[in-house]
């Protein structure tokens, strides 16, 4: 076996061992890379930033247990933010793991202790059950009438953060992190088509190449990209966290793909023209 | 009276809440509005299918078990004991309990990121072998996947910027432009779909017919 086929043979496991250990390396021994903020999530911190105090966000949590070493830091990073601005938030999933993950969300940030926020005057979970698209009608159009309680039972109606609520007036933006095409889609038609609202998204880097189109053309304020997305809000809220942690990972681990997608290339071009490859 | 029920009466309900949903979108009527929020809130009901779709599951794992199929029984034991677990912690303590949060953070999200996160080998292996430059074709992928990895990638962007700016180029150019010829198509294909649905004449959705 040649130089050349050996170049372009690497045993699997060899290339699993690298990629593991680029993973692993960064865990003990933190890079502490600089990270240089992309221009989407600038623009969904702006969007955030830009709602005025005491008027209503609507976070749609939809990423599942999959999703969730992702885009649980930038919900973590985007509910500091939603808290610091004294803006109302509504919280909503479909299903008891994202139900979780909102509880998880609320044990790092601490709205009680650290901003003095109060459940059911400044925030509310909804767990919703339904087809989406309807979710996101009923809760931007018509809450109050059709979700009689929250997650834990207790009457919207009766929350102090509802007292004199008209949906058509007070939700200003609606912020979502989601794996699904389906969902991020949906919420432009709904939120944006539909209801005339500002939208902030948030998925998995490899569902952005679908959603840009949406983002240039304005319907879309701004938007998490995965984990370097996540990274970059918890850079601009000050709140370093997972995802900052994860960034070196992220470094480390492509830049074994770059090298490795070099040595084929290298192999594949050294057996064709020097080693007698067809 | 029964063919009455399974053609005319359903293709009447889809034109008449079909074109409510179309001239609500381009009218602004009150009325419309108010009668498109009711009817947009009734799909909820739809939700219950669900149900049967759990009763259903553990009809056919529950066979599965009685008959002891070979390779496949001890699965489907597992997967009604797992059912059955959530169902009891969720309806006894609560699907906010500590108790279900538990399961979830334990269980369900371990397992989900330990898919998502072996993709990340085999990505590796897949970029390896695959992308090669073979011919021109080939070579203007693996220069534009090239371009985008070294800009995704927050090492590189972090001691030249450019990377960023040659990936973001990428993207609002070439990306953007294919993504929305495709989404011209789909929307159109949406379209002959729907008034084709509206006037009767695509009925897959009432099922297969005999």
């Amino acid at each position: 076996m040649s130089l050349w086929d050996k170049l372009e043979a690497v045993p699997n496991w060899v290339l699993y061992i690298l990629v593991l250990l680029a993973m692993a390396y960064p865990i003990f021994r933190p890079l502490g890379l600089p990270i240089v903020v992309g221009g989407p999530s600038q623009e969904a911190y702006k969007a955030v930033d830009a709602t005025p105090e005491g008027t209503y966000a609507v976070f749609h949590i939809a990423y599942g247990a999959g999703g969730k070493p992702t885009l649980q830091p930038a919900a973590v990073a985007m509910s500091h933010h939603l808290f610091e601005k004294n803006l109302k938030v509504i919280y909503f999933c479909d299903n008891a793991v994202d139900l979780a993950n909102i509880w998880g969300i609320f044990d790092e940030v601490s709205p009680d202790t650290r901003y003095g926020k109060e459940y059911g005057s400044d925030y509310v979970v909804l767990s919703l059950t339904g087809p989406f698209l309807t979710q996101a009608a009923v809760v931007l159009s018509n809450l109050l009438e059709t979700i009689p309680t929250d997650a834990r039972g207790q009457s919207l109606k009766g929350m102090p953060m509802f007292q004199g609520y008209t949906e058509t007036e007070d939700i200003n933006i609606v912020c979502q992190l989601t794996t699904s095409g389906d969902i991020s889609e949906g919420w432009v038609y709904q939120a944006v088509s539909r209801y005339e609202r500002r939208l902030v998204g948030g998925w998995l880097s490899m569902m952005t190449s679908s959603m840009i189109p949406y983002y240039q053309a304005g319907q879309i304020q701004g938007f998490i990209d995965g984990s370097k997305g996540a990274a970059d809000y918890e850079v601009l809220t000050n709140k370093p966290g997972e995802a900052v942690k994860i960034t070196d990972i992220l470094s480390l681990t492509q830049v074994v793909y770059l090298l490795f997608i070099i040595i084929g290339n290298v192999g594949y071009f050294g057996k064709k023209y020097m080693g007698g490859g067809k | 009276m029964s063919e009455i029920l399974k053609r005319p009466i359903p293709l009447l309900i889809t034109f008449v809440v079909g074109m409510l949903m179309v001239l609500e979108y381009f009218f602004t009527v009150p009325a419309l509005t108010a009668t498109y929020d009711t009817v947009n809130t009734w799909r909820v009901i739809l939700y219950a299918c669900v149900y049967l779709g759990t009763i259903n599951l553990l009809l056919l794992h529950g066979r599965r078990v009685m008959r002891r199929d070979p390779g496949q029984w001890y699965y489907s034991a597992w997967l009604i004991v797992m059912i059955a677990a959530y169902a009891v912690l969720g309806l006894v303590w609560g699907v906010d309990s500590m108790n279900y949060r538990w399961m979830i953070d334990n269980v369900d999200v371990p397992l989900g990121a330990t898919m998502y996160a072996s993709l990340a080998f085999y990505m590796a292996s897949g970029a390896y072998r695959v992308m090669k430059v073979r011919n021109l074709g080939t070579g203007l992928l693996l220069l534009s996947a090239f371009l985008v990895i070294i800009g995704n990638t927050p090492l590189f962007p972090a001691t030249w910027e450019g990377f960023a700016t040659i990936r973001n180029t990428i993207f609002d150019t070439f990306v953007v432009g294919s993504y929305r010829a495709i989404r011209f198509g789909v929307g159109l294909g949406g379209i002959a779909l729907g008034i084709r649905t509206l006037v009767g004449l695509e009925t897959g959705y009432m099922g297969r017919r005999e």
